[in-house]
């Protein structure tokens, strides 16, 4: 994650947080879908400031007041592709998976979910607020 | 040289962020166009002639898979280089790509130096410096 962050976000991470704790409400959170080897969730919780500031930076913006809120969702899409994407490829390399196109969750923080085969889940301290990864797995073929 | 390039990605802003990756790579661009998907970028190079194609996997009507299968049927690949720029690092989706004919492959996240080197290498120019 870190790197995802550092290398196409330009964006350090402060330390860890408690990916469990909950996010302010006007907080951003993204979800998609990977199935192929496994199958599963992916989502992204992320301060509503943290993303304008990451958006900002991708984005290449001279003015943040031109930076709409559709283009910072789209940030946060691309970073929560990102992420998964790297997530699955470090985890199972010779593997082929597909990914859904990352849409927006309303409810900003985690509500309780059925078990799944297997949870990670990781947080950090970013520049404007925090940044929590989860990913869910749902089934794997043999 | 400054290069023709084409950038193939569903994503408004990473086609942003690829044309200033290139640029801050230290690379000329002399034009660029963009693409939201196969169909698309198949529509300009009816059109233009580029250098090299960038061009994402995941995207609506005609996927990069798909748009480099169709590239490699009319026999564009043999006159320009095509690299996939995606999430997916895994050894398994890299080689297939590579035998449908991309010639480049960059996993995300990427420096600009990588970029840079990978355009360099596809298109030939750094063989020629």
């Amino acid at each position: 994650m870190e790197s995802v962050l550092e290398t196409m976000f330009f964006a350090m991470a402060d330390g860890e947080a408690d990916p469990m704790d909950p996010l302010p409400p006007d907080s951003y959170r993204m979800g998609m879908s990977f199935d192929g080897a496994c199958e599963g969730r992916f989502e992204v919780r992320i301060a509503k400031e943290a993303a304008h500031r990451i958006a900002e930076s991708f984005s290449g913006v001279a003015d943040p007041d031109d930076l709409t809120e559709g283009g910072v969702l789209e940030v946060v899409g691309e970073l929560t592709n990102m992420i998964c994407g790297s997530m699955l490829s470090q985890w199972a390399e010779d593997k082929i998976f597909s990914l859904s196109t990352p849409s927006r969750i309303a409810a900003p923080n985690v509500p309780d979910r059925p078990a799944a085969l297997s949870v990670a889940s990781r947080a950090f301290v970013l520049d404007g607020g925090v940044l929590a990864a989860e990913m869910e797995l749902t089934g794997c073929r043999p | 040289m400054p290069f023709r390039v084409l950038i193939v990605d569903d994503s408004p802003s990473m086609r942003t962020f690829i044309k200033r990756v290139i640029e801050l790579s230290g690379l000329e661009i002399g034009a660029h166009w963009e693409a939201g998907d196969g169909v698309e970028a198949l529509d300009i190079l009816d059109r233009e002639w580029v250098d090299v194609i960038l061009t994402d996997i995941n995207m609506p009507r005609m996927n990069g898979e798909e748009f480099v299968r169709h590239l490699s049927g009319c026999g564009l690949l043999s006159t320009v280089p095509v690299i996939v720029i995606s999430t997916d690092a895994t050894t398994a989706r890299r080689e297939h790509l590579r035998k449908l004919g991309a010639q480049g492959y960059l996993a995300k996240p990427f420096r600009p130096e990588a970029l840079r080197e990978e355009i360099e290498r596809v298109t030939g120019v750094a063989s020629a410096n």
